[in-house]
């Protein structure tokens, strides 16, 4: 979703707690190492949604904000 | 003694600025300021803010910790809301990301170096930075934006964290070219011992992006849960994009904010080994305090008397 914020949390590697803008694609990039990675986006009306991606096994990931979450 | 190095942003029009070594033992702590904007003492800082030493835990928080503290700061225009900024980075390939930022003298504001550098989030330098002190919600709004925006891409950042990503490190400073921190005024810096940061309240406030998009600032405080050589761990609640927010303590009930650390990292960033749950920032040690005043002097300094 264009706009969202993307954060990254509870990690198994340390991150900062900075928020990533999502483009107006909805796309959003971010270099990770090898680890367990939560991600949670924010739309701008407040609604959310999860999904975590395992580097090195998953190459990418899609976080999906859902109506209603 | 750890000699830290300045490593600013390349920039075509300046050589890179690079400081001596530095070796200071215990510096004073810096000068704060209130602005010269209005002088009516915030409401939210007579009921919220954390002042003194406490044995036990403010109930509970997590990065939300538990049940969420965090509470909205209403009056952003007065003091010490409005010298804590809403900050909205660009890099080179135009991704974007938010954080946050405090003054620490009339052009300079102090951040997270993960804010101005970052090989994960920018691929290196953010290119630029939009500083929004007081930020209060969204919208152009100059009731929204009691002092404006400024953009600089004039960053710096500490060797420590340029060349490893030291989250011990994790310090950057934005230079601006306008004087806007007279007017909102800035944060005081002190180098606590160990033994004297222990038990404090602590509190933070910044900008995440859970509540409020990044437009709102949002307070919270409890103890010091943990202070080691290089970075202070309390249980206060935090959430991406309140990167690079002032961590700060208040002597007594009187006593201004003096900033301790630079928030960065949630729970996830706590060593395994210290056995607690908590979110944490680098100390403003010795070593760094001195770094900090080199900082504001290439601004042009704090305004003497």
């Amino acid at each position: 979703m264009a706009g969202a914020l993307v954060v990254i949390v509870e990690s198994t590697v340390p991150m900062p707690e900075l928020a990533i803008q999502c483009d107006d694609a909805g796309r959003f990039a971010v270099g990770l190492l090898d680890g367990r990675f939560p991600f949670r986006a924010h739309a701008p009306d407040a609604r959310s949604g999860e999904a975590t991606v395992e580097r090195p096994r998953d190459p990418d990931i899609r976080v999906t904000i859902a109506d209603g979450a | 003694m750890i000699a830290l190095r300045t490593i600013d942003k390349p920039s075509p029009e300046a050589p890179a600025f690079e400081s001596a070594d530095v070796a200071a033992p215990a510096p004073p702590p810096t000068p704060g300021y209130d602005g010269t904007a209005t002088s009516e003492v915030s409401r939210s800082r007579e009921h919220l803010v954390a002042v003194g030493k406490s044995d036990e835990a403010i109930p509970a928080f997590e990065s939300v910790i538990g049940t969420d503290e965090r509470v909205r700061i209403l009056d952003t225009d007065l003091p010490p809301w409005r010298m804590i900024c809403a900050l909205r980075m660009r890099g080179p390939s135009g991704a974007g990301a938010i954080g946050t930022g405090w003054f620490i003298g009339p052009k300079t504001v102090l951040t997270a170096g993960h804010c101005v550098f970052s090989n994960h989030f920018f691929g290196g330098w953010a290119s630029s930075i939009e500083v929004i002190p007081g930020l209060a919600g969204p919208g152009a709004d100059r009731k929204l934006r009691p002092y404006g925006s400024v953009t600089s891409g004039r960053l710096s950042s500490v060797d420590r964290w340029i060349d490893h990503e030291d989250a011990d490190f994790d310090i950057g400073c934005i230079h601006l070219d306008e004087a806007k921190g007279e007017e909102v005024g800035w944060f005081a810096l002190a180098s606590l011992p160990v033994e004297e940061l222990t038990g404090y309240r602590i509190n933070v406030s910044g900008y995440p992006a859970d509540r409020g998009a990044g437009f709102e600032q949002y307070h919270a405080a409890n103890r010091a849960l943990s202070v080691t050589d290089r970075r202070v761990f309390y249980e206060v609640d935090t959430y991406g994009g309140q990167s690079g927010a002032p961590v700060w303590v208040h002597p007594t009930d009187t006593a201004p904010p003096l900033a301790v650390g630079i928030h960065a990292y949630g729970i996830g960033g706590t060593p395994a080994n210290l056995g607690i749950v908590a979110n944490s920032a680098p100390r403003i040690i010795p070593e760094v305090l001195e770094k900090l005043k080199e900082w504001v002097e290439q601004d042009g300094g704090w305004p003497s008397g």
